[in-house]
């Protein structure tokens, strides 16, 4: 995975707090944000039988404010073995997702905390 | 013409009773999402102005058998709904002139102060949710310039009577105030105030203040004698206690209430954790503005248990507000916003063998918590209280020595620090290590008076830092300007506490940009308040912001702590580490 993308989903999403009631609605926030920075994306991208929230430039980019660990382990591991994926991307607000893997498929897996958005 | 069923007023169970036909059964329960799927024949509405607007409506469509006397008040009611909404909205939005308070007050108040005074005066009763710091208090005072509030009764929090007083003193001098001094009833009579001219006996004050806690004491005698109540952070009336073990303090408040004209809830953060406790708050302030508990949470709750969350928080504010219920005004909204606040989370270290220290009892508590079934309900419920406090103070301690450092930081930079804890046990550790600063105290352990002096000494620069209680300070004033850095060394479970104590700093008379930090460790009790936080956090805002933005810059912490970490370097005539690249 490009490593400059990953460093730069983590300073633009780093830069903002988000409000939401929903997941849904962080992802509209995060897609508003990816707009006014002229990033572009691919939402809902279909990978396989799931759809992914965001996907850019081969990386799977997925949203969540809840799910238990192996939950959300499992979704990614099943990103990571599409052969589209170059590697993934958890956006979360939950701290228990911190412990992800950082390899999955042989693809890097980052986790973006918004701890800015929880105070 | 043909009917349906009928629609009787059951007058002292405030509800509305319906009996109709099947088919229209079906429709009814359509439109009334809180009457039980399962309910056969009959079903019950709750009496409420919302509700009888809308069977004013469903009986045009379906006719149904209604006395001339429940027809009237089904009217009246709906008329309420009406005239409510628009008058506040008209007087929100400036289209009809506000009362003119200002022609008895002698400081004048602000528009927007007086608008939420007249809404009070002309509705009975609101929940005003204004920012915190954009002074709530003189709303209450306006209202008590008309006779028909008096005699007024306040309640606040244990350490805010004195300022109460303070502030009715400076606005309304020929208001007779009077704080109660004990918890148990005393002739009041012989105070002096308008008491002959109200028709009461002559002495009684013009304003009772009380706390809370005293309430409890004095609802009875309070009740039949005052006409309007204020009810100052009204959070503290979130818990209702479960039935059969009721809160003492809300059924006060609640008996108060119901005796009373004129009824005002105060606060920025009406509720502190799950969207559910507003309906014990509005319970008091408007009883049925909600409908019953069940309806409330049939219509707008999912329920986690005992915990019921609202499922469209947007949805709900918006009905709040243009129900006439409550209002909030954004330091933007009323034009009289101030430098920028930033909220910047900070990890700092950890010690990790102060939380290794509680792993035994901890994990003994855990699993008492997790046992299968329900017959350990109240041990269980003691073990997580004690869990979440020793996780708590161990993760504290843990911290100690960065957030210490921290403060040092900021203090040797030239700044003044309010931080904040939870646990004795921390507070002491902050004391010892910070002990050269002469760090000030306002924690659960002072006296009102000992408060008072390290609010003074803090105010007046002696001391350099001030450590408060997480929960002791809420509606507090007087440090704004006098300092603009608030830390929590320690976080607490509910985003509203942390709104308050924000508050203390970054209000009205704040001249400097504010910055909160929030110094989060990654082990410990720290990374699962900090989820908690945010998913309440996703309530409140939603509720009391319903139209808020989806994104907001963050103001970057990181270039902050960089830049004060520079800072201190210069003064100490250190060089700065190579390649570093400070914004200013």
């Amino acid at each position: 995975m490009s490593e400059s993308l990953t460093l730069t989903l983590r300073r633009t999403l780093g830069s903002a707090r988000f409000r939401y009631t929903s997941e849904l609605e962080l992802q509209d926030g995060i897609a508003e944000l990816f707009t006014a920075r002229g990033i572009a994306f691919e939402r809902e991208r279909q990978l396989g039988p799931d759809r992914v929230d965001f996907f850019i430039a081969g990386i799977a980019i997925e949203v969540k404010i809840e799910g238990s660990l192996s939950d959300v382990t499992r979704q990614l591991h099943r990103y990571s073995e599409h052969p589209d994926v170059t590697g993934v991307v958890l956006v979360t607000t939950r701290a228990r997702h911190n412990a992800m893997p950082n390899l999955m498929t042989a693809k890097p897996v980052d986790v973006i905390h918004l701890l800015g958005s929880v105070f | 013409m043909k009917t349906y069923g009928t629609l009787q007023l059951e007058h002292e169970k405030h509800r509305w009773r319906l009996e109709c036909e099947p088919h229209v059964m079906l429709r009814l329960k359509r439109l009334f999402a809180s009457v039980g799927k399962r309910s056969h024949g009959v079903v019950y509405v709750a009496d409420t102005e919302e509700n009888a607007r809308d069977l004013e409506w469903f009986i045009d469509r379906y006719r149904l058998e209604v006395s001339p006397r429940a027809s009237a008040h089904l009217v009246k009611q709906s008329l309420m709904h009406r005239e409510r909404a628009s008058l506040v909205d008209a007087l929100i939005a400036g289209r009809m002139p506000p009362t003119d308070f200002n022609r008895v007050l002698a400081l004048p108040a602000r528009g927007y102060q007086q608008v939420a005074g007249d809404i009070v005066l002309r509705g009975g009763s609101l929940l005003l949710a204004d920012e915190v710091g954009l002074g709530k208090t003189l709303s209450a005072i306006c209202t008590f310039t008309d006779t028909r509030t008096l005699p007024a009764l306040v309640v606040t929090l244990t350490h805010l009577p004195k300022q109460w007083a303070n502030e009715i003193a400076k606005f309304a001098p020929s208001l007779r105030v009077h704080i109660l001094k004990k918890g148990t009833p005393y002739d009041l009579t012989r105070i002096g105030g308008r008491g002959k001219q109200l028709g009461l006996s002559a002495g009684t004050p013009d304003v009772i203040i009380t706390n809370y806690h005293k309430l409890t004491g004095w609802a009875e005698t309070l009740a039949p004698v005052v006409r309007s109540v204020v009810f100052d952070e009204c959070q503290e009336l979130r818990r209702r206690g479960a039935p059969g073990e009721r809160s003492q303090k809300y059924q006060a408040a609640e008996h108060v209430a119901r005796y009373t004209q004129f009824r005002m809830g105060l606060s920025a953060t009406p509720f502190y954790n799950y969207g559910g406790e507003i309906w014990n708050v509005m319970n008091v302030l408007r009883p049925d503005g909600l409908g019953t508990e069940t309806e409330f949470h049939t219509e707008w709750c999912v329920s986690a248990a005992d915990k019921p969350r609202i499922s469209d928080p947007h949805a709900f504010g918006t009905f709040m507000r243009e129900a006439g219920m409550m209002i909030r005004r954004t330091r933007k909204d009323v034009g009289r916003e101030l430098p920028p606040l930033s909220k910047v989370p900070h990890h700092v270290e950890a010690d990790p063998e102060a939380i290794e220290k509680i792993a035994g009892s901890a994990s003994e508590l855990a699993r008492i918590i997790l046992r299968q079934g329900e017959s350990h309900r109240g041990e269980k419920f003691h073990a997580s209280e004690e869990l979440s406090n020793k996780l708590r103070q161990a993760t504290g301690i843990a911290k100690a020595p960065y957030v210490a450092e921290f403060v040092r930081l900021l203090v040797e930079s030239g700044e003044k620090v309010v931080l904040y804890g939870w646990h004795h046990e921390v507070y002491r550790l902050w004391g010892e290590l910070l002990r050269d600063l002469a760090p000030a105290f306002f924690t659960g352990v002072q006296s009102i008076s000992e408060k008072d002096k390290s609010k003074q000494a803090f105010v007046a620069g002696e001391s350099r830092v001030l450590i408060m209680s997480l929960r002791a300070g809420a509606g507090l004033d007087g440090l704004q300007g006098k300092c603009r850095n608030v830390v929590f060394g320690e976080l607490d479970w509910s985003p509203g506490v942390h709104e308050q104590c924000i508050g203390r700093v970054y209000r009205d008379g704040q001249i400097d940009p504010v910055v909160a930090y929030f110094l989060v460790a990654e082990s410990g009790s720290d990374p699962i308040v900090a989820d908690v936080l945010g998913l309440k956090k996703s309530q409140i805002d939603g509720v009391l912001e319903p139209t808020g933005a989806l994104v907001e810059h963050l103001d970057q912490g990181d270039g902050n702590v960089k830049r004060l970490a520079a800072a201190f370097l210069l003064q100490r005539g250190l060089s700065l580490p190579a390649q570093t690249a400070v914004a200013s």
